[in-house]
């Protein structure tokens, strides 16, 4: 499978502030990739590069193939870009701005945007300066989907919208976009569980790590330990174990390398028999909740 | 082109408005100069038409450049969260709509409007189209390019307002610092590269900034060309040594060779410095100085045209003072001519040097002409028209000029006319004086090469009163005003002027007490 996006060493410096730190990323076609991480993460950053909207300070990056440094004019074509803190036109009409968009795209489809503008309720006779802010998002992702693009690019697309039109764009998105890559940054975990293929996490500019959800998913447990007695953490702990916490007889952490025979070997290693162990899937926000305090104590 | 006509179509839906009032503000244009031309600029009783005058040209200029300056804000360059930057433009094409919509907004119409004046006027149409043509371009470039500029390298009109007012400022101290402490700055034209250079560097950085920023939006990079352009003219003005290419190129005469006689009268000693009819000027930090000379003897159909003057005080003990080369404006026709040289110079320095007499050196760079293709033309009453002059009329209620009108310019022109041989003598009465002498009028060849003008018809005067035709400060017989009356079936000689030489004279006045030359009062005889 060939890249749709690849960053390579992705450095950005504000002269001592380091945005993005030799980040390595390949976002690979058809895949909904999903990249997050808190706010400053530097992931704005990354999607400006990415479109050429901001130079990299060193390090490579492509989009479709292309050194993002030659994204302008054309590539566009075949990139729809949204973003939360684009402007628009806000003088036009919803209508006029499809007319005005449409001869620019040799693959505008008329139908796909009389079907977005039915499933996004926009209405074509109203000034843009009058819609909401989510009707301005839908719009936006309307105009970026109708085109067919190969690439898809979002930058925290659903920011301060309200669950029923996040659920509408994520449906639209998700429905029309099925022959594009969707790139999408996010600090919102829970709407990106629900449909995101892969995902990487971006915390202080650093990537710390890269991978498909369902790998993701798969490897990270919540593992609950019950002793007759009480036990201590033993000293060092595992590097795959995060979080880990002592309370009495039960000793909690996440592990982060799950694989059950290797998991149940190395509890029996440590503890000895245990009473009961109990493991549990967790959720993208406690899989990076447990991430980032790790970065904390690195 | 069929996507910079698409956004061409968009501009214009966004700024019909605008399109409207320009186009508004234009008619007015045509009413009130139509309106002007019917009434006497004399007559001062349409107060409404002369304000505005003043006002419908800034107006016109002011809202083109806000409309420019707005038409690029349309797709902003400075910044990253632009809508259509993400979008498939491409840069040219966009630039491109912005020039075509600029073309047809203000091109086309203002290109209407002038041949309109044109026809108005009776003069043709197809020979004058290249002159319009230039007429625009040089619009263009004065004032449609650098607005563009502005609008590409600022984010909204906060920013161009801060931007101007920065311009003006920095307009302003360059201006006066030029002035002040560059010396011979004023005759700069002397070093021919020096234009030229400054030319290239403004338009060049002008176009690159906007180029760059459509090209790549570099904004800072954009604005760092235009400093480094300003850096680089203010770097040349200091190092070009312009007094060396002031002599270098008006070679100074001996005395033996000039073309002219030429002495100094330096006035009656005054019993005091101080200024009696101007007290006021006493507490000017400048002192002006003038220094009546006389010019008699040079050829007939030759004219001396003064560019530029340096005045040096010498006293015998201490620091001398140097005017550097500064404009002159005086022209030496055949005949006698008594002129004025003025300058200035710093009070203290004046205070310092008035205590002793000093040697005075006076230098005047001259452009010599003779007259080319001379001929006498018959004034006729009413409208003729001369292919030289354009159309002319002799004016009724002040006759001693013909008033012509002719497209985009006066022509290089030398005029003569012998007042003894008027066909309507004049009667003399307690106010005037009939004129006996030959009077003169000159017009420069004009190089009006992409000159920006609203209306293509210049007026201008053949006005053959002489110098003292004003009154002078104290009013008295011997400043009656000389006046001459032009009559139908009078004759003037025209000619082109013909560039022969450039000279420089010298002459040197000792002991020169310097409260002599602050007398204001103007002697021309």
């Amino acid at each position: 499978m060939t890249a749709a996006i690849q960053m390579l060493d992705l450095t950005k410096h504000y002269r001592s502030l380091f945005a993005l730190d030799r980040v390595n990323l390949e976002v690979p076609e058809g895949s909904v990739y999903a990249l997050v991480g808190p706010n400053g993460a530097g992931k704005t950053t990354s999607i400006k590069i990415l479109m050429n909207l901001i130079a990299a300070s060193s390090g490579h990056a492509a989009v479709l193939g292309v050194d993002s440094k030659l994204i302008r004019g054309k590539a566009y074509t075949q990139i729809g870009y949204v973003s939360e803190n684009q402007q628009s036109l806000d003088w036009m009409k919803v209508g006029d701005q499809f007319n005005y968009l449409r001869p620019f795209y040799p693959t505008w489809d008329r139908e796909l945007e009389d079907s977005l503008v039915r499933q996004f309720d926009l209405t074509r006779n109203r000034k843009i300066k009058a819609l909401s802010r989510g009707m301005k998002m839908k719009l936006a992702l309307a105009s970026a989907l109708a085109f067919h693009p190969k690439l898809i690019v979002l930058d925290e697309p659903f920011g301060g919208l309200d669950p029923l039109v996040r659920d509408q764009l994520i449906e639209g998105l998700l429905d029309r976009a099925s022959d594009s890559t969707i790139f999408i940054s996010s600090h919102d975990l829970a709407e990106i569980e629900s449909f995101a293929s892969h995902v990487a996490y971006l915390e202080e500019g650093k990537l710390r790590f890269s991978e498909e959800m369902a790998n993701l998913t798969a490897r990270f447990r919540e593992v609950e330990l019950t002793f007759d007695s009480e036990h201590a953490l033993p000293s060092p702990l595992p590097l795959t174990w995060l979080q880990a916490k002592a309370q009495g007889a039960v000793i909690r952490f996440v592990e982060s390398s799950y694989e059950q025979h290797k998991t149940e070997a190395e509890i029996e290693r440590l503890f000895g028999p245990a009473r009961e162990i109990a493991i549990r899937p967790i959720g993208l926000r406690a899989i990076f909740l447990a991430t980032a305090r790790k970065g904390e104590e690195v | 082109m069929r996507e910079i006509l698409h956004i061409l179509r968009k501009d214009v839906r966004r700024h019909w408005l605008e399109i409207l009032i320009s186009l508004i503000l234009l008619g007015l244009y045509v009413k009130i100069t139509l309106r002007g031309e019917a009434v006497q600029s004399t007559d001062f009783s349409f107060p409404w038409l002369r304000l505005s005058e003043r006002w419908i040209v800034p107006a016109l200029i002011i809202f083109w450049i806000v409309m420019a300056i707005r038409l690029v804000h349309g797709e902003n360059l400075v910044g990253d969260r632009q809508w259509w930057i993400t979008k498939p433009y491409e840069w040219w094409k966009l630039l491109a709509a912005k020039e075509i919509f600029l073309i047809v907004v203000i091109g086309v119409p203002l290109l209407a409007m002038q041949l309109f004046f044109l026809r108005h006027s009776g003069f043709s149409l197809f020979s004058n189209l290249l002159g319009l043509f230039n007429a625009f371009f040089g619009l263009a470039l004065f004032l449609l390019l650098p607005a563009v500029a502005l609008g590409s390298l600022t984010k909204n009109m906060g920013q161009v307002f801060l931007a101007a007012i920065a311009a003006v400022i920095l307009l302003l101290i360059g201006i006066g610092s030029l002035a002040e402490y560059i010396p011979s700055v004023g005759m700069s034209s002397a070093a021919e590269f020096y234009g030229t250079a400054i030319g290239l560097l403004v338009i060049g950085s002008v176009i690159g900034a906007i180029g760059l920023q459509y090209s790549r939006r570099k904004t800072w990079l954009a604005r760092a060309l235009i400093l480094a352009a300003i850096s680089l003219i203010a770097l040349l003005s200091v190092v070009t040594p312009f007094a060396r290419f002031v002599e270098k190129k008006y070679p100074l005469l001996a005395s033996s060779e000039l073309p002219f006689s030429v002495s100094a009268r330096i006035p009656a000693k005054r019993p005091d410095d101080s200024n009696k009819q101007f007290p006021g000027l006493d507490a000017l930090p400048n002192v002006f100085l003038s220094l009546p000379v006389k010019f008699s003897g040079a050829a007939p159909a030759h004219v001396f045209v003064a560019e530029g003057s340096r005045v040096r005080l010498q006293p015998s003990t201490g620091l001398g003072w140097d005017s550097s080369w500064t404009r002159e404006y005086l022209i030496v026709w055949p005949g006698q001519i008594a002129q004025n040289v003025t300058f200035e110079l710093k009070r203290k320095d004046f205070e310092r040097l008035k205590t002793q007499k000093v040697r005075l050196l006076l230098e005047i760079a001259f452009v010599e002409e003779q007259e080319k293709e001379p001929r006498d033309l018959t004034l006729a009453a009413g409208k003729f028209s001369d292919p030289q002059l354009g159309i002319c009329h002799l004016n009724l209620p002040n006759a001693s000029s013909v008033e012509c009108i002719r497209p985009f310019s006066s022509p290089g022109l030398l005029a003569t006319f012998d007042p003894t041989h008027a066909a309507c003598p004049v009667e003399e009465n307690d106010e005037e004086q009939p004129e006996n002498e030959l009077t003169y009028v000159r017009y420069a060849m004009h190089d009006d090469t992409f000159e920006p003008k609203l209306d293509p018809v210049e007026k201008y005067s053949l006005d053959f009163r002489r110098g003292r035709w004003g009154y002078g400060v104290q009013r008295s017989e011997n400043t009656r005003r000389r006046v001459i009356r032009l009559c139908a079936g009078d004759k003037i000689r025209v000619a082109k002027p013909e560039f022969v030489r450039n000279i420089r004279i010298q002459m040197e006045i000792p002991e020169v007490d310097i409260r002599q030359l602050s007398n204001l009062s103007v002697d021309y005889e």
